[in-house]
């Protein structure tokens, strides 16, 4: 897709050759964080959705099926006491999902090789926060969200053992960067049933290939890409990227990423 | 004298002409080119040089290697993704 080599991946930074860019003296920087509330709040619209069958209903009346009215067909769950598990949940926007998804009376499971939170982590000591295995969090949790960055540990690290690891009533929501799943693996899950349903903000793909069978497995929901898309957020990425290039200006140059 | 700056691909954050770039615009000589993206390196590099920017701004767009192999040597200093990257 793109030949900007091994170091972006390290670096996390899909986009720009950063390499290249240092050895021509040219800085390269970005905005590190300005959608957190608003990609968290994607994750949590996804569950309000699926924990109602919204989707599910709105596209049953856009074909004039009107069916639910009189026998109700979709099973639907309150939120309160459910478990929402989150891979890469100990960063800056599971935090702020974590925010939200408390007072909603879920419980949250973060996967961790190391076994805890970092250091003075926000919710470090709530009981309703625990950290486990991945294992562990996608065979028990109701709702599972990706939240960590994509590089080449976490490239399609999300695929058919994953998946067939979590409960059949479960819904997986990407809101991370589409290669984060392994798509084909994926979408096999899915035309299988192997869970409830999917949430997909981000795919490998934007958008995905005509003929992909994304657009038509009755059980997965694209969003196109919109979790940063809100109109505060997108100002407060034109005003931060101002703010990089008034410290570039000013000689305090700041957010580089090919130091 | 105000450094040059060009958003290559506007579009993809401001679709909707709804965003602010006063201040931006305050600080730089900025071009906003309206497109949602590029994806040919030679497109991109003849918009940078033509453009004689120091900064180049995207958005969500893959910049190649050989793109910027084409620059103008010595005229840009500074690549901006608006966004993580």
């Amino acid at each position: 897709m793109h030949d900007n080599g091994h170091l972006n991946s390290l670096l996390r930074y899909n986009n720009l050759p950063v390499a290249l860019a240092r050895s021509l003296g040219i800085d390269v920087v970005n905005v590190p964080t300005y959608s957190t509330e608003s990609v968290a709040h994607m994750v949590i619209t996804y569950i309000m959705n699926f924990s109602a069958a919204m989707f599910h209903q709105a596209r049953m009346l856009h074909k004039g099926d009107r069916s639910n009215f009189t026998v109700f067909q979709h099973p639907i769950r309150e939120i309160s006491g459910k478990v929402l598990g989150l891979i890469g949940g100990s960063g800056t926007i599971g935090t702020a999902i974590i925010d939200v998804a408390l007072p909603l009376g879920m419980h949250v499971l973060i996967s961790s090789r190391s076994g805890r939170l970092p250091l003075g982590h926000k919710y470090e000591n709530n009981p309703r926060v625990k950290v486990v295995s991945l294992d562990e969090m996608l065979s028990t949790s109701d709702y599972v969200s990706i939240n960590c960055p994509l590089n080449e540990q976490t490239r399609h690290s999300i695929g058919s053992r994953e998946i067939r690891l979590m409960k059949p009533t479960a819904f997986l929501i990407n809101t991370a960067r589409g290669a984060i799943i392994n798509e084909t693996e994926f979408i096999q899950c899915m035309k299988e049933n192997v869970i409830a349903g999917a949430g997909l903000d981000t795919q490998e793909i934007e958008p995905p290939q005509t003929d992909s069978e994304l657009w038509t497995l009755d059980n997965v929901f694209l969003t196109p890409h919109i979790g940063w898309r809100r109109i505060e957020t997108r100002q407060r990425l034109v005003d931060m990227t101002t703010d990089n290039i008034e410290s570039y200006i000013n000689g305090t140059i700041m957010n580089v990423v090919n130091n | 004298m105000r450094p040059r700056a060009i958003f290559l691909n506007t579009a993809r954050l401001d679709y909707d002409g709804a965003l602010n770039f006063t201040r931006l615009s305050s600080l730089v000589d900025l071009t906003l080119n309206s497109v949602d993206s590029i994806t040919d390196a030679n497109e991109i590099a003849n918009l940078v040089n033509s453009s004689n920017a120091e900064i180049i701004i995207t958005k969500e767009m893959i910049i190649p290697s050989s793109a910027v192999e084409k620059f103008t040597p010595g005229v840009v200093k500074l690549m901006c993704e608006a966004g993580t990257g």
